[in-house]
């Protein structure tokens, strides 16, 4: 019921956009009706393939930045911008233009430190989707406030990769500190992160 | 008369960015073209929503961002339950982007 309702509001936006710019396509030596038409086709097509009805547009969306991950924005143009938004939310509120603001969270620095450490090695039992997320990127704007600026001007630069790259030499860079703080307390150093569990049951 | 343009970040504004750019970039449609189009859908689409959408729901969940710039209010859920007449339904995520239509003069 719902979604048919959006469907049919949907419906009549677009034929409302089209009979309403139909005079520009027309006259003045506009390019043709055909062209309207075709206009009207793809856009009627690539809402279809975004999911019409509200339900298959939300079940669609979700499953797919999941497995695609950082490359999907960047390589898969065709997939529905609604995921990109949604999966790399930084970016999003970065790039939309009615709502300018540097910092997307805006979370005390010690206190979301402390928390994400904590929660890392014990696992967000309590509440495991939203403790992934948030914690990841509390991780990154509390530890270096200085990169995460660098990586604004970065996103505002209105290119994706190097977005991604510098997403993951934030990330390499937070686990080699974490290691090598865990190595400092245990008072070794192995090569490998099996070797450091080893080390910490030996204790 | 004055409309925002937060409604092209909508999907069904994506997929009428993705059209034109697709046309234009053919050389079926010229640029000047494709602004005007989607300057009409800005309208339409505010239209749409003050007359032809009737419907209410409630939404609750966890509220994962809060944000209040430049008069817009930015909400961000996570797990949201969305409770209508005769539906509902859990959405993992949802960004919610809120205007004074007030500030629009006509």
């Amino acid at each position: 019921m719902a979604a048919s309702t959006t469907s049919q509001v949907y419906i009549q936006v677009i034929d409302d956009v089209v009979n309403k710019v139909r005079d520009e396509f027309v006259n003045n030596g506009g390019p043709d009706d055909e062209v309207l038409k075709e206009l009207q086709s793809i856009w009627e097509s690539k809402m279809m393939q975004a999911g019409a009805i509200v339900g298959l547009i939300e079940r669609s969306g979700a499953p797919k930045p999941t497995p695609g991950g950082p490359i999907t924005p960047v390589h898969d143009l065709n997939m529905p911008y609604e995921g990109t938004e949604e999966y790399e939310t930084p970016t999003a509120e970065m790039l939309f233009p009615l709502t300018p603001l540097q910092t997307p969270l805006q979370t005390p620095l010690p206190g979301t430190v402390d928390n994400s450490m904590y929660n890392i090695p014990t696992g967000p039992s309590d509440y495991p989707s939203a403790g992934n997320e948030p914690g990841a990127n509390n991780e990154i704007k509390g530890g270096r406030p200085a990169y995460v600026e660098g990586r604004d001007e970065a996103e505002r630069g209105a290119s994706n990769q190097p977005l991604t790259q510098d997403f993951f030499m934030s990330s390499g860079k937070r686990k080699h500190d974490e290691i090598a703080s865990q190595y400092n307390a245990g008072g070794y150093i192995p090569q490998q992160d099996g070797a450091g569990d080893a080390a910490s049951q030996w204790h | 008369m004055a409309t925002f343009e937060l409604y092209r970040r909508s999907t069904i504004g994506m997929c009428l960015t993705e059209t034109l750019d697709e046309m234009v970039q053919n050389g079926t449609l010229s640029p000047e073209l494709a602004i005007q189009v989607l300057v009409q859908f800005d309208k339409s689409m505010t239209e749409a929503l003050e007359t032809q959408v009737k419907s209410k729901v409630s939404i609750k969940g966890h509220l994962h961002t809060y944000r209040f710039c430049d008069n817009v209010w930015t909400f961000i859920l996570q797990d949201a339950l969305f409770k209508s007449e005769d539906s509902q339904e859990i959405v993992g995520r949802v960004k919610i982007v809120a205007c004074d239509s007030k500030l629009l003069t006509q």
